[in-house]
This record gives structure tokens, sequence and C-alpha cells, in this order.
């Protein structure tokens, strides 16, 4: 009985070595469709970072026949605006009527943003409900975000660069297509590239921020460069690696040559200053009265004043030598050549520069305004004509690489 | 009636290996070198031997676990190892007891015991799970959880669940060894009883002679990755292959002595000589002679004679003018039923001798007169054979 | 006696070293990304301030790595094996600081006890106007300590949780003190898993960039994202990154000499007899002084501070960043990474277990690189791969998921193959030779057996991933914003109000699979 059973079950095992490696196959593919489903849910749940999905978005649009094509919409900002008369207030209402006409069917803006969210995305947004035109947005730093799109070269899925400041925008300047006259006569030419690659939006001026606990006004000197002197050791912050001082500095290797700015910048770091990340956490220090100064650019401190109301205590500086120390500079946008939704990228640019942009950048980031149409925040000096005030010519300001072997000689960057 | 298959002539033989080796690592020496052994149907081997002696590997390679880089291994007369074939595991039709037990933490008795029934439908895998539970004493704890079992009843679940599936044999490894003592006596009669009433061929790895001797059909003696000596318990006893089987099977001594006419001369004395293995010995030739205690007996050496001796004394114990009689007493362990006492001589080689308790009263650092009891025969081997 | 080393099936091993490899892309983009700077990699690596960085990542991890022994062994200790009151509670928020994002930890720290901070405000009244700066090493020793001694802590109570008590019993027993006991016989016994504990801890500091940068201590990781984020030129970063690989296998190696070829799996396994707690006495109030310590500092203060930021938005009407969208998205990227992760890791894990010898240790050792690499790092290099060989997946889940995955699998590793390790590997072979394949051997009685660290090798990834930045802000799909990511870009604008409340809700997401790990560990041990 026992010998009829083994032989039974031996039967089978002659023949098992052959659908064994069958078996083993069938496990593979089995391991190879799961690793696919679970690649397939991943990519699915974010359909709009592959093109092929947007194809099937783009459809669905074309098939909604009850749709009106062309709608206007009357787009109404009220500003107020307090101008300061003698004793008595007198109020001025300005009325700005725009109108943007929606795309009938428009491709989606992937946008590459060196400024940050909380500043730019309200507009971005705004923009999207105005024109219809979906728009993608991701944020990191200027410097990170041109060496992304150097990386990613003719392959960027980005249709917009908009840079903090001009030095990024020049990084990327062989990848930018020229821009129609239109658009570049809507921004001012000294804030703009010369060869058209790319137009400011809007104006930023370096200040010195400082603290109204430990610095008055009156102490504070004529110009940027007295800040070699040693006595201000250990009473200075600055962050070394924003994108924004080194566009400064490079203004003043053009400005005073290299020898020079070599000379200021070893005097400043003999002065022992403290190092931020960024020009948040430099005002933030000056509040707080860790540092007497800090360089930075003029806007932040009005975020700090609206979040914790007129007692923090610190106050913008603006030198009067007109040198690299009162350079104004412009946050500015360019397209990639290698966009595939042209129109839509020109229709942003453009309603940047507009009104209802330019009166946001005046009114909520505290920004200096480029369309003459817009009157700049109330809370800002008014410095004149911002583009004579330190007569440099922005585009000019593309040797980032320069400055920064020239801040890593000094030891300012690592 | 089981053992029939065993004398089958012309029987394949259920498990079968032929010169195998084994190595788990290509810079040392093989495990298993020159392995051979045949198994028959329904029959129990037991592979005995010290620990690094290459039984658990043996079990192992019959089982799939190891590959053989020479050599043979056949299941049911079909090759299932080769150095160019290598049958799976679980293609072998093998149940495994592992010296662990290996049950399933996460699976309840009688799901254990279920594993690995196949091919049949849910109410066939059931019955034979009860039949198997029953057969095994266990059925009482089929629902349970196997952390909540005995040492011994987790060995009987690990059994049941070797044996439930329709395999070919059974493979048990050191299956006693992590028991209470008092419980292995009773569980290696129902592992015996088990086996056979489920009609399964078994080999079963032990380092210990009483389980081997106990709950096999025939005992293999394993010396270095190979079988020394195979045969039923009583013929390996009775003429071990070579001093080192003697050593495997039973405590045992070796003395060195002088064979002449049958006879072996010692310093001890002089015994009745066997020549195991077909060994042929002329006179004068030196010979290694095996002391096995139980077989001797003592007694002080200036006594007049046995007045309560239960032995009989033989002419040829007579000390004769030539023998000196300084054999001595070294030391002695007391067992209760008997004692054995150490015995050395001039040489400085000991020996151990059994007598009744009664001998107690001789005291140690006397001399002794040693004798074989009547009908046996001190086995001796060419000397310096291991 | 010895059991069969070839215990993983081929197709295992080579599932693990197609795992081991693409783990070790980023490495190799750095390796090609250096040759092509050819000079320029070689002058910025000879350069006297690369020496400077150096040393000061080098103390850094030294300091960090030994005070978190300091803290993290005695609380292990005092929570597993004394009776310390409370112990349940302590025992969680022992391990919470671990879910607290570095850079929140940093900036409260900073908020709390900056020169002008918190604490200078309570002590202004006596006189003082300025606190020593912690700015540096200290603060970074702080923050880091705080970040890296749960990961000691947790491997450790894993260790306690399997000791044999009797081993100590029978210590006391030779009239050996209750402390001459601990250091003669549970600290050598316990040793290969501070090794590993610290090990964690190095690798984690030397990757850290929001804490040591915050706190202004400039180390090799600090230098390599200030050079990507400023640099157009990315030659540098990549040198600085390939000296970060040096340093991680130097740590390994380290950690490999101090353990030898002892093993962990000497396991003479917590035979299930509950243990008795030591009586602290009159040591219970230093005691609980010192396990509160990391407590306050490292989970209290910070969460003290975002609720004190957040009452201070509520109390302006600010609006905090959106939660709910930023919420569903850390789920998901962090539900799919522990997922993926667990199912890369375990070939790995059962080809380092089941293999001894060089094979699996070069396996072992490949992947904890990973782990000492800045998700800057990873997440950099594999944008390149992705456009250059991958482009479907630039920008997508899946890479993202990927670079998780590259970042976590040291962790999920550890866990699974502790795991593993308790399982009798007689186990599988009884299954197969009951008559199922190796592959269902695995399926039907490994795999549930190991599910315990399945699921706690997955929660470890998830609550890694859900504070995970640098990956998530360059590799991730455009628009998708996780907590910790808009909870950087405020924070990064200094709207820390805005912040509270995402930085709570991470804390908590996070805190959940935490404190079911030590839960968990609290009732095995009982």
């Amino acid at each position: 009985m026992t010998s009829r059973r083994a032989s039974r079950s031996f039967a089978s095992s002659d023949a098992v070595l052959m659908p064994n490696s069958t078996k083993l196959r069938a496990i593979i593919l089995g391991f190879a469709l799961v690793s696919m489903a679970i690649a397939l849910i991943a990519c699915g749940s974010q359909p709009a970072a592959t093109p092929v999905v947007v194809e099937v978005e783009k459809i669905v649009e074309v098939e909604k026949p009850t749709t009106p094509v062309v709608i206007e919409v009357e787009k109404v900002v009220e500003v107020e605006k307090i101008v300061e008369v003698e004793k008595p207030v007198v109020v001025e209402k300005q009325v700005i009527v725009e109108v943007e006409k929606p795309l009938a069917d428009p491709k989606t803006l992937t946008v590459y943003s060196g400024r940050s969210k909380s500043l730019v995305d309200p507009i971005l947004r705004e923009f999207e409900l105005l024109t219809g035109i979906p728009i993608e947005v991701r944020y990191a730093g200027t410097g990170e975000m041109a060496a992304t799109l150097l990386e990613e070269g003719d392959k960027s899925p980005a249709d917009v660069f908009f840079a903090q400041d001009p030095g990024g925008l020049g990084a990327v300047k062989p990848l930018f297509m020229t821009l129609s006259d239109d658009i570049r006569s809507q921004s001012a030419a000294w804030a703009s590239d010369p060869d058209g690659k790319w137009v400011g939006i809007s104006g930023r001026a370096r200040v010195i921020v400082y603290s109204t606990e430990n610095v008055s006004e009156d102490e504070l000197p004529e110009s940027i460069w007295d800040f070699a002197d040693p006595k201000w050791k250990g009473r200075i912050g600055f962050p070394p690696t924003n994108a924004s001082f080194h566009v400064m500095v490079t203004a003043m290797r053009l400005d005073w040559g290299e020898e020079k700015t070599k000379q200021w910048l070893e005097g400043v770091m003999a002065n022992e200053p403290i190092f931020y990340a960024k020009n948040t956490p430099t005002v933030a220090a000056a509040g707080a009265g860790e540092v007497d100064v800090g360089f930075v650019n003029h806007y932040y401190l009005h975020r700090f004043l609206a979040e914790e109301g007129p007692e923090f205590a610190a106050r913008n500086y603006y030198t009067p030598s007109n040198d690299a120390g009162s350079l104004v500079m412009a946050a500015g946008a360019g397209i990639l050549a290698s966009t595939d939704a042209q129109e839509e990228a020109e229709r942003l640019l453009k309603f940047l520069l507009g009104v209802t942009a330019q009166q946001y950048f005046a009114t909520k980031t505290h920004e200096y305004p480029f369309n003459p149409a817009v009157q700049q925040s109330e809370y800002l000096p008014d410095l004149g004509d911002i583009g004579e005030r330190f007569d440099i010519d922005l585009g000019l300001l593309d040797d980032l690489a320069g400055t920064q072997k020239l801040l890593q000689e000094v030891g300012a960057l690592p | 009636m089981i053992r029939a298959g065993v004398n089958r002539p012309g029987s394949t033989g259920a498990i079968q290996l032929e010169q195998v080796q084994t190595r788990y690592h290509p810079d040392e020496p093989p495990i298993l070198n020159g392995f051979n052994l045949e198994v028959q149907e329904g029959e129990i081997v037991c592979l005995l031997g010290p620990s690094g002696v290459g039984k658990t590997t043996a079990l192992r390679v019959i089982a799939g676990f190891e590959r053989v880089i020479n050599g043979y291994v056949r299941l049911g007369g079909h090759l299932v190892g080769s150095p160019f074939i290598h049958v799976p595991p679980h293609e072998r039709d093998l149940g495994l007891v592992f010296q662990s037990y290996a049950l399933f933490p996460h699976l309840t008795v009688a799901q254990n015991v279920q594993f690995g029934i196949k091919d049949a439908t849910d109410r066939e895998k059931r019955a034979r799970t009860l039949e198997i539970l029953e057969m095994c004493g266990i059925s009482e704890y089929a629902d349970g959880g196997v952390h909540e079992l005995s040492g011994g009843e987790q060995q009987r679940v690990a059994l049941a669940r070797a044996i439930a599936p329709e395999s070919v044999a059974v493979l048990l490894d050191e299956p006693f060894s992590n028991l209470d003592p008092s419980l292995v006596t009773q569980l290696r009669r129902q592992v015996k009883e088990i086996i056979h009433e489920a009609g399964k061929t078994a080999i079963l790895v032990t380092h210990d002679r009483e389980t081997a001797f106990l709950t096999s059909d025939r005992v293999a003696v394993m010396r270095s990755g190979r079988v020394a000596q195979i045969g039923t318990a009583e013929e390996v006893y009775a003429q071990p292959e070579s001093p080192h089987v003697a050593r495997t099977i039973g405590r045992s001594s070796f003395i060195r002595g002088t064979y002449r006419g049958g006879r072996v001369f010692t310093e001890a004395g002089e015994f009745p000589a066997l020549a195991a293995n077909g060994n042929k010995f002329k006179d004068g030739d030196e010979v290694s002679a095996l002391m096995r205690a139980s077989e001797l007996r003592l007694r002080l050496h200036d006594t007049s004679g046995g007045e309560e001796d239960d032995w009989i004394p033989q002419p040829f114990t007579v000390c004769g003018d030539d023998c000196r009689c300084v054999a001595r007493i070294a030391s002695r362990e007391f067992h209760g039923d008997f004692t054995d006492f150490s015995v050395r001589l001039p040489s400085g080689d000991t020996f151990r001798v059994r007598n009744r308790t009664y001998a107690m009263q001789i005291p140690d650092g006397a001399p002794v007169t040693v004798t074989a009891v009547r009908g046996a025969k001190v086995i001796v081997y060419p000397a310096g054979a291991r | 006696m010895r059991r069969g080393a070839g215990g993983a099936p081929v197709s295992v091993s080579i599932a693990a070293v197609i795992v081991v490899t693409a783990a070790l892309i980023p490495v190799l983009y750095l390796f090609v990304r250096g040759i092509e700077g050819g000079e320029t990699t070689w002058d910025f690596l000879t350069r006297s301030n690369s020496v400077k960085v150096v040393w000061r990542t080098f103390s850094v991890i030294a300091l960090v790595t030994l005070v978190s022994l300091i803290v993290a062994v005695p609380s292990a200790w005092l929570t597993m094996r004394s009776d310390l009151p409370f112990r349940r509670v302590i025992a969680v928020a022992l391990a919470l600081p671990l879910v607290v994002p570095s850079f929140v930890l940093a900036t409260t720290m900073i908020e709390a006890l900056g020169p002008k901070g918190t604490l200078q405000e309570f002590l202004e009244p006596i006189g003082v106007e300025r606190l020593p700066s912690i700015y540096g090493l200290p603060g970074a020793t702080l923050v880091l300590v705080l970040m890296t001694y749960p990961y000691v802590y947790l491997t450790v109570r894993g260790a306690i949780a399997g000791l044999n008590p009797e081993l100590v019993e029978a210590g006391r027993n030779m009239g050996f003190t209750m402390l001459g006991a601990f250091r003669r016989i549970t600290l050598p016994l316990l040793l290969p898993a501070i090794g590993a504990g610290a090990t964690l801890a190095a690798l984690y500091t030397l990757s850290d960039y929001g804490g040591v940068a915050l706190m202004r201590h400039n180390t090799l990781t600090v230098s390599i994202m200030t050079n990507f984020q400023t640099s157009i030129d990315r030659t540098a970063g990549a040198a600085l990154s390939i000296l970060l690989v040096l340093f991680a296998m130097l740590l390994l190696l380290i950690e490999a000499i101090i353990r030898g070829r002892r093993r962990y799996d000497d396991a003479s396994a917590n035979v299930g007899r509950s243990h008795r707690r030591v009586h602290l006495g009159i040591w219970t109030v230093p005691a609980l002084a010192f396990v509160m310590l990391p407590i306050i500092t490292g989970l209290l203060m910070p969460v003290a501070v975002l609720l004190e930021w957040f009452i201070r938005g509520m109390s302006r009407g600010l609006e905090g960043t959106p939660i709910l969208v930023p919420l569903l998205n850390s789920l998901e990227a962090s539900g799919l990474a522990a997922v993926a992760t667990v199912a890369l890791a375990l070939p790995v894990a059962i080809v380092t277990v089941r293999h001894n010898g060089w094979f699996s240790d070069i396996l072992e050792k490949a992947v904890f690189i990973g782990f000492g690499l800045p998700g800057v790092v990873v997440a950099l290099s594999l944008v390149f791969f992705a456009i250059n060989f991958a482009r479907f997946a630039y920008q997508s889940m899946l890479l993202l998921v990927f670079a998780y995955a590259v970042l976590f699998l040291p962790v999920a590793l550890g866990s699974l193959r502790s795991g593993l390790l308790q399982i009798n590997p007689n186990l599988e072979e009884a299954a197969q030779s009951l008559g199922f394949t190796q592959f269902r051997s695995f399926t039907r009685v490994t795999l549930p057996i190991l599910m315990p660290s399945v699921f706690a090798s997955a929660a470890l990834v998830f609550l890694l991933t859900m504070k995970e930045l640098p990956a998530t802000l360059i590799l991730g799909p455009t628009g998708f914003d996780t907590l910790a990511t808009s909870i950087w870009s405020a924070s990064s604008e200094a709207f820390f109000t805005k912040t509270a409340a995402s930085s709570l809700i991470l804390v908590a997401a996070a805190g959940i699979p935490t404190a079911w790990l030590v839960l968990r560990e609290h009732a095995a041990s009982r």
C-alpha cells in the first residue's frame, strides 16, 4: 500500500522540474505586474505632470459644446490711496478697468518661480481665474531654479521663468526666446534685458534694515561702503547666499571695480557679520535686536509690520548715495524657447505688467511698480525716478558666477 | 509485518543515497563524503553519531535543502539529487520534523497539521487532519495555538504535520533532544508506533544511542561524513565494525593485549577473544581489546573465593605465575542496581567493570581480579585501529 | 551545528541586487559629475575651506552621537526596566521628537532660547539683557541631539525587549551590583543595537540641513545645499557631495570595525518571561528629571511655541497656510512611500539575513550610504537621471516615491531585518517539505509572522516621509504641496504664525504611527 502511494506521488515529481521554472517565471511576471500597477497609480495621482494626460483634458474641453466661446470680464479694482497734503487727509479713489478675454482652448502654463509662493501665488491664481488658462507653479530659490532649467535644457516642462533678480534671468538667457515689442514696451527699459530676452516686472530697493532699539537713524552712514569700518564689528547681519545680495555685489563690481569691491567685502567680513539663510530671518533678527543692521531688500520689513504691528522694532534705511547700496533691482520674467504654450505665456507676461498685477505688487508686496499708471505703496518713501537712483542697466548684472567666485574667495560663501 | 518490505528481493528502496558528497563552502572540507544509505519502505532507520559528523546534513540532503556535488539521491527509485539534477524540497514529498519543531506560530494546531495536505476537498482535508490528530493523541488541542502546548505535545504536532500529507517518508532531526528525559522513554515508543501505523518510511537523526536502539529498525552509525556500519541494533552491538563504532553505541574502553590461540592476554588477565569485522589474527599479534563494563565482573584478588558470588569462576581467570595481578580499583559510580568500577592497570590504561552492588565493600585501591561473564567474549581489533 | 547558508532563492537575490543598484544611482551620478568637473572638482576638494567644513562636520557628528547615546541609552533602560512612574506616557513622549521636522525644531528653539528669545524675556526682570548665542556648534548640537536620540532610543528599546532577563539575574547572582550587572552584562549585549542606533544618528547628522542651517553651523550638507541653491554651476556641489559620500562610508566602516564580526542574531530569545522591574527608590526624581529634559526641549517647547504662534495668528485674524490639500498630499506621498520602500526593502532584508558573507555585507552597506546622503543630493541626481533616461517619470509621483525609497531604505531594512532574524528559518523549510514552493512558503508562513515588523518599518518610513523636505521640493509634481513644503515655504518667509496650524497637524499626523510603534514594543515586552 505504501509503495503505491509513494510511486504515485513521484510520478508527478518527475515532471516537475520544468513546470517549476515556469512557476518562477509566473511569479516574476506577477511581481512586474504589481510594480507596474503601483507605478500607474503613482502616475495617475498626479495626471497633470505627464503630457499625455494633459491632452486628454484638452479633448474634454473641446467636447463641451455649451461653453460660450468668449466672455468679457470686467475687472474693477478699487484702491484707496492716502495722499498727505498738509493737515487734512484727502482720500482719492482710483478706479482701474481692465479687460481679459479668456482663451478658447488654453494650454496649461507651467511657471518656474524663483519668487516665493506667498508673494506671487495670489496674483497667478487671479490670472488663472480671469483668463481660464490653467497654471502650475514650481517654487524654489531663483539660483536653484536657474540651475534646474540649465539641467533640463530644451526638455524643460517650464514655459515661463519668473525670477527674483536679474542674475538668475541672465544665467538662463540662452534658453529664453526674444520677447515681442508690445511686452517689452510695457516694462521699464532700464529694468529689462537689452536683447529683449526678459523683462522686469517689479522693482525692489536694496536697503539697510536697522534695529530701532540699538541704532538711531542718525548713526547710519551715507553709503554702504562705510560698513567696512571696524566700528560696525559684530553688528552686521546679511544672507550671503541670497541672490539679491549677489546682484548688489555684481553692481558693485561694475561700479567700483573688482579691487574696491573685494576690499569692501573683506572689510565687512573682518567685522564678523552674522550670516542668515535668507532676507526674512535677517529682518527678524534686526527686529529682535540680534543685529544692529542688515543688508536686505526693502519689502520684507513691510510684511513684518503687517504681521506683528508697528511695535516691530526695525525700520528700513535707504542710503542716500548713488551707488550699489542704493540699487533698485527688478524681479523679472522670460519665456522659455522650448515652450509649447507661447500664446498663453505672452498673455501672462502682459498680465503681470498690466494694471491689475502691478497694483497688486504695489499694494500687497510693497514693491515698486513699473507701470506708470500705478502708484506705489503709501508706506514706501518716494525715491523719485527709481531708474535714475543708481543709473545702471540691470541687463548687465548677469555675471552671477563671477560674483559667487569672489564671495567664495573672501569666505562669504562656502 | 511492516518489516516484510525490508527483505523483499529486488526492492529499489524508498530512500537511496549513493556516494553522496556535499559541502557548505568550496574552501571547506566536504561535510558528507562517500555517504551511502539505503532505506526500505516502511522501515525506520536511525542515523547515529556525535555532533558534527554530518547527520543533520545528510537529512537536509535527502530533504533537498542541500545540493550534492557528487553522487546520487533517489526517492522511491526516482533520481532527485545529483550534481546536475536537483528536485526542490517542495517536490520531494517528504515530511520533516525539525529539532526546534518549527511549528507555525500564526496557525492553530489543526491548521498546522492540515497545512501540507493537498489535492483534496476541504472536507477530506479536515477528515484527514482529525484522523492524524487522533492517531497522535493530540485531538483535544486541535483549535488551540501552538504556544500553549508542552514540549512533548509540540513534538507530536510536528510529527502529525509531517505524516499528514501523502509523503514518501518522514525525516526526524533529533526529535527528543529538547524534551524532559522522563517524557522521552514514553514518546520514543509512541513515535515508533505512530510512524508504523501511518505506514511511513522514516529516517531519524540522533546522537543518543538509546533513542537509536529503541526507535529504529536499523541503526546507521556515522563517522566523518559517511555511514560506518548499518544493521539492526543487535547486529551492530554484537560486532561493532571499528573501535569508533563501538564507542558510539556504548561506553567502551580499550586496553592493549596480545592475541594467542583465540584468546587475548592483557594486563587485566586473559579473555576469550572475538575478531570483529572479519579480521584475522595470528598468534602474537598486538591487539586492542574492547572492555565492555556490563560483560565483565571483578572480585578482590586475595580472597579465597566467591562465597556470595553469582558468577562462576572460569579456569582461565585464575591468576598464573606470570600474572602480577595489579589491577586496582581507581574509582566507582554508584547507580543503585549496580555499581561501575573504574579499574586502573599498571600501564595507566583504565576500563570499567559493572558489578552488583554487593561488591561495594571492596575498597578503592584494592587489587582485583577481572573476569568475563559466562559466554561473553572480548572483541579485539588490530592494535592502533580507531 | 551549521545550517545551510543558501537561504534566499536566486530571484530574490536578483531583486535585491536591482534594488541596491537603483539606490546607488545618486552616488553614481555624483561621481560622473565630479569626473566631468575635472580640475574644478579637485580645486574645490583641496581648498582650505573644505578642510574647515570637514572639521565642523566631524565635530558636530562626534558630539551629537555622543550626547545622543548619553540621553538615549539610560532613557530606554529606564522606560523598559525600571519602575519609573508614568513610564508608558514617557516612553511614547521620548520617541516623539522624531516627528518634529528639524527646521521647525530649530526655528522654535531660536524663538525660545535665542539671545532675545522667550527665555530671555522671562529673565529680563533679573537683569539678563541678552542670552549667550545658541548659534553655531552648541545650537546645532542641541537641535540634532533632539532629532537623533530617538533613533538610538528606539533601537536600544528593541534590543532590551529581546534580552533574556535570566542573563542579568545570572550576573547579579554572581555578585555584581545592579550597575555592575548593567555594565558587565546588559551593556555588552546591547552594544550591537547601540552601535546601529549611533550609526543612524551619525548618518542623520551628516544629512540634516534645516537644523544646522538655521543654527548657522556650516556642515558639509549646508555647504552642498548652499551651493545647489545659489550656484549655477553644480560641479562644486557635486564635489562636496563626493566628500560627503566618503564621509558616510567612513562612518559605516567605523561601525563595522567596532561591531567586528558580531552579528545581531545571537538572540537567546526572550522566553516570554515577565521582567521584574528595578526599583528606583530615591533615584526616581533624578531619573524623571533626566527623561523629562529631552521631552521638554524636544517636544513640549516646540509645541508650546507653535501653539503660541497659532494663538497669536488667530488673534490677529491672520489666515494660516492651507491645510487640507497639503495634508492629503502628505498622507498620499507618505503612504505610497511606506508601501514602496517596504516592498523594495524586503528582498534586500531576506538576502542580508539569510546569506552570510561579503555579498550581503556589500548590499547592506551600500543601502546605508543612501541614508547619509542629504535629500537634496538624492533629489538632484534623480532629476538628472530622469531628464536623461526616464523623461516620463520626471516630476511625477513615481520618481518622488522612488527618491523616498532610496532615502529611507536603510530604516525600513533595519526593522525588517530584526523581524526576520527572529523567525526560525526551519519554519520556511518545514513549509517547503510540506510541498510549498520557496516563494509560497514565504508568503504563507514567513510573511504573516513578519507582518508586525512590516508594519513597524512602514510606520517609520511613513513618519520620515511626512517631514521630508528637500526631495519633496525638488522632485514633487508641479504644484504638489505637502505639509512640510508649505510649512517650509511660509516659514522661510518668516510667516511663522501662518505655519503654526500646519506644523501642529504635521506633528500630530506623524506622531500617531510613532506612538503606535512604541506602544507595540511596550506591550511586547510586558
